[in-house]
């Protein structure tokens, strides 16, 4: 199980990066419809542009969530809390999303800078359990 | 040298909470412009849009200032590291600017990198900072078990 843990986070982790990808497109494809003189647009087309960063984001959740449960398959205390903890950003992320649009200037200024801390989180976790498993290694033979 | 080292920690500091400040401003910006097409029916041109990132884009380049200020003070350490350090930073700086202004012409391309440098950034900035702050304890701890032992 702790195996799947491992590589479970680092999808989790390459897929929050990604999500960083989809975040700036939808910004710059906004303003790639706006270039042209006189040209406007509506609620749908801004949305349009940040449909994929909408969609992972979801799917992204839905990772943390079975992140967790996987986590309670290891039965290691730091693991389920680590866990936990990218759960909780993950949720808190999801709901400033959804508050964003009616107090941009405090949720909206929070969702990219928990962004940043969601993946400093799950990099940081990534590189402890690859690392980790590099340390164990070797004193799998002494141990036979 | 000693009066840079000071200025170069401060500075370098101001700069990460500032990095920090930005990435907030750019998710200001966008959910800014998503509020003002929350009522249906309407629409917004080029500069609304630019309005809501006009703090973004502001803060951006007094960012960059700030990189070739802190090169420069850099060179009044003269400490190779630190110099090789803010050169890092000011080049990352200028190609933030350089994604920020081509981002629109190729989103998929440009426009997707400019968030994922801006994270680079603040883990340079972020990491030089610390490294400035904990190199000043550390000859300290490392000083007091010598002059115990002779």
């Amino acid at each position: 199980m702790s195996a799947v843990y491992r590589v479970w986070v680092s999808i989790l982790t390459a897929a929050v990066v990604v999500q960083i990808f989809f975040a700036g497109y939808g910004a710059f494809e906004n303003v790639h419809k706006l270039d042209k003189d006189g040209s406007t647009i509506d609620q749908d087309a801004y949305n349009h542009s940040f449909d994929p960063h909408i969609a992972l984001g979801y799917f992204i959740w839905i990772g943390g969530v079975i992140f967790l449960l996987i986590s309670f398959g290891t039965r290691d205390r730091s693991r389920i809390y680590r866990a936990l903890g990218v759960f909780g950003l993950l949720t808190l992320q999801v709901l400033l999303a959804w508050i964003g649009y009616g107090v941009p200037y405090v949720a909206g200024g929070l969702h990219p800078i928990n962004a940043f801390v969601i993946l400093g989180f799950l990099c940081s976790i990534t590189y402890r359990e690859w690392k980790g498993r590099r340390t164990t290694t070797p004193a799998e033979p002494a141990a036979a | 040298m000693g009066a840079f080292r000071g200025i170069y920690k401060y500075f370098v500091s101001l700069m990460a909470i500032a990095v920090v400040v930005q990435i907030g401003l750019a998710g200001f910006g966008a959910f800014d412009a998503a509020n003002k097409l929350s009522d249906t029916g309407t629409t917004i041109d080029q500069d609304s849009f630019d309005r809501s990132f006009d703090p973004h884009a502001g803060l951006g380049s007094l960012i960059v200032i700030s990189g070739l200020v802190l090169l420069l003070i850099s060179f009044g350490t003269r400490d190779g590291r630190r110099m090789k350090r803010a050169g890092i930073i000011f080049g990352l700086l200028v190609l933030q600017l350089i994604l920020a202004w081509t981002g629109a012409s190729v989103p998929y391309l440009l426009g997707v990198l400019h968030p994922i440098n801006a994270f680079v950034i603040l883990a340079v900035v972020g990491s030089t900072a610390y490294r400035e702050w904990t190199a000043e304890k550390a000859p300290e701890a490392e000083a007091a078990p010598a002059v115990t032992t002779t």
